[in-house]
């Protein structure tokens, strides 16, 4: 009986063999190709998302075939040398080899070989598929059905595709944030948040310095006066610090012939009466001149510094100048009701905030 | 060209002389059969066993059942080469004249025992290279060629190693096996006191003539080995040099010298014998493997961190053994 003949059913055993693990190394690059079809889908936002299942079709085809043909198709000396591990010490696979030899020797081993082989059944061949690739199949097909469900449901709308949420993520993630602290010195505090994050270029909350009894508020760290202020357009951290005094005696922050700097800050200013600050109104002193009012004023301001009518104790008590809240709110409110570049509802939200103030 | 008729009668003498040599010798089944396979190879047998294990019985025995001329050279220190090659001697002529003549030394026989042979200084050692490699002695510039079949057997003692001359590299590597004779069990102790109180006498007879020996050799010869089985045991020949190709990471580690190509030689020399005894025409992969301990073990040389270590040849060939078998899937 020839070699071939004698290895048949052997040969048909292993061939399924190599169908199963082509198959499984098809399905393995088949459902990857599925991922990244899925993913790439996915993240353009590509509408025809069943073009994952034609990629899948297609490459588990080509890599079944590649497989099948190019690595697991058994041959005979495969064959043998599978059937020689099952005990056969390796009588096969030189039968194979010496099959066209015909001196008795070699006929002798042929039947030694054949009758070995009889012996063996074919079904203790086992078929082997690596474990790991066991273990990696259904991963992968998670993987691959979960992105094509990824790129279904995003080109039906249901959800965002995965470029839109990366260019989200990305803004998100230029954005930049700065801190601004108050802090005090003295007896008082700052309400409300004294440490607030702020997106570059936008505004802080709204905070006031409140003095204590037989404490009064001073003035900030950057000259500004007036109790109520907020930061506009933040694009740097900042540190402010709020000064207050004793009712009585003297201040360091009072101006006199010596303190012409402060006299200055005050003139620096950037604004007043809790308006935005670096692109607000225009401060009205100018630290260089005299004030006209100044020497009517407690504490003088020799200095060149401006005299505020607010921030003033009287009976041990704070006055903030409400009546000068009251008459810039009016003129804001008018200049507000005046400006056509404002759209309607800002001018509500606007109006309602100088009302919030002005109460 | 073997016919079945040689297959027939390997297959009844190799059975005759087991059981001759069992007459004999009790126990020390993997000795002897070793004994017996690199002899049909061809091989020269190297014994190293204590005293009292039965080495030098064995050998007397393989040279009453192979009916051969049989010599015993008993190695001492005061050994010279001429006392083993044999040497010229002035003789009276027929004519009356005096004439040299050589007259032959023990070496001159078909079974030679070599009885403790690390005794002899290097250069009576040396004296046996010639015979043990190309069959031939060379005495004061005349070749002359053994009878064949021709075979040293030879023993040491592995202990008492005071005034012994270990054998050179170039020697060891003409040995085909060096076999370890191991103390024998509970048993097999029994049955020699038992069979050596009836008598001492050796009972063993006749089983095999050199020319059956030769025969023998010849349709051993002829045994297919495939390429696969031919490779790895090359492989694991290559696979004992730490510097080779092939170097295993036990050689990397533990050995110094590695085997010579005689190595791979004697491996499929004596697997296709040792197939043949078992009723296989094949060679196979585990008759390398047995194969390679008694072919290797005395071509390896070990270095300082395996003698450090306390690792053996043995132990390497295991390790080796066990990585080759893993890089060929057997």
């Amino acid at each position: 009986m020839k070699t071939e003949e004698l290895l048949k059913k052997y040969r048909a055993r292993l061939t399924k063999e190599a169908i199963l693990k082509s198959l499984a190394f098809g399905l393995l690059i088949g459902l990857s190709a599925l991922v990244v079809s899925g993913f790439i889908v996915w993240m353009t936002g590509y509408k025809n998302y069943w073009i994952s299942f034609v990629v899948f079709a297609v490459v588990t085809a080509a890599a079944f075939a590649l497989f099948y043909f190019l690595k697991f198709k058994p041959n005979d000396y495969y064959v043998a040398r599978r059937v020689d591990a099952l005990g056969l010490e390796e009588r096969v696979i030189t039968m194979k080899e010496f099959q066209g030899e015909s001196d008795y020797i070699f006929e002798r081993q042929r039947e030694d070989a054949a009758s070995a082989l009889s012996k063996v059944s074919e079904t203790l061949l086992k078929i082997s598929i690596p474990l790991a690739l066991l273990i990696i199949l259904p991963v992968v097909f998670l993987l691959g059905t979960g992105t094509t469900v990824l790129s279904a449901l995003s080109a039906e709308g249901v959800i965002r595709s995965g470029g839109d949420i990366i260019r989200t993520v990305e803004e998100e993630r230029n954005k930049r944030f700065y801190e601004v602290t108050y802090v005090v010195e003295g007896n008082g505090i700052v309400i409300d948040e004294e440490i607030q994050i702020v997106e570059a270029g936008k505004n802080t909350n709204p905070v006031m310095a409140i003095a204590e009894d037989e404490w009064a508020f001073m003035m900030w760290s950057d000259g500004y006066e007036d109790p109520v202020r907020f930061e506009a357009n933040v694009f740097e951290n900042m540190k402010i610090i709020a000064y207050f005094v004793p009712a009585s005696g003297d201040s360091p922050f009072q101006g006199n012939g010596d303190k012409s700097k402060e006299g200055d800050q005050a003139g620096d200013r950037p604004g007043q009466n809790g308006k935005p600050g670096p692109n607000g109104m225009e401060g009205e002193g100018d630290g260089n001149s005299e004030s006209d009012d100044a020497n009517d004023q407690p504490g003088g301001n020799a200095g060149g510094g401006k005299y505020d009518p607010a921030n003033q104790i009287i009976d041990g008590q704070t006055y903030y100048g409400g009546d000068l809240y009251n008459e810039y709110n009016e003129k804001a409110a008018e200049a507000l009701s005046q400006d056509e570049s404002i759209d309607k509802e800002m001018k509500e939200y606007l109006e309602n905030y100088f009302k919030i103030i002005a109460e | 060209m073997a016919t079945e008729i040689d297959i027939l009668q390997f297959s009844k003498q190799c059975n005759d002389i087991f059981e001759q040599i069992s007459r004999d010798v009790v126990g020390q089944k993997e000795v002897v059969e070793g004994t017996i396979i690199a002899m049909i190879a061809g091989g020269n047998v190297l014994l190293e066993g204590v005293p009292g294990v039965g080495k030098t019985r064995l050998v007397r025995t393989l040279g009453r059942v192979f009916d051969m001329p049989f010599s015993r050279i008993q190695f001492t220190p005061d050994l010279m080469p001429a006392d083993v090659t044999g040497t010229n001697i002035i003789v009276k002529g027929e004519d009356g004249n005096a004439k040299f003549e050589f007259q032959p030394g023990p070496i001159f026989s078909n079974i030679v025992l070599a009885d403790e042979i690390n005794r002899a200084t290097p250069k009576t050692q040396s004296a046996l290279l010639e015979a043990m490699q190309e069959h031939k002695v060379t005495v004061m510039g005349v070749t002359r060629k053994l009878d064949e079949p021709f075979f040293v057997l030879a023993t040491q003692n592995p202990i008492e190693q005071d005034g012994t001359y270990p054998l050179p590299e170039a020697q060891m590597d003409r040995f085909m096996f060096k076999l370890i004779v191991p103390n024998p069990s509970l048993d097999e102790l029994m049955d020699i006191v038992n069979m050596t109180q009836k008598t001492m006498d050796e009972v063993s007879d006749c089983a095999c003539t050199g020319e059956q020996l030769i025969q023998m050799r010849a349709t051993a010869n002829q045994i297919p080995v495939a390429e696969d089985v031919m490779r790895y045991a090359m492989t694991l020949t290559s696979a004992t040099h730490n510097n080779s190709e092939y170097a295993s990471e036990a050689a990397k580690k533990y050995v110094r010298l590695g085997a010579s190509p005689r190595a791979g030689q004697a491996i499929i020399s004596a697997a296709k014998v040792k197939a043949l005894i078992k009723g296989r025409f094949n060679v196979a992969y585990s008759d390398v493997n047995e194969l390679a301990y008694p072919v290797l073990r005395h071509r390896i040389k070990m270095n300082f961190e395996a003698i450090a270590e306390r690792v053996s040849a043995d132990d390497v060939i295991g390790m080796i053994i066990e990585e080759l078998s893993k890089k060929y899937k057997i």
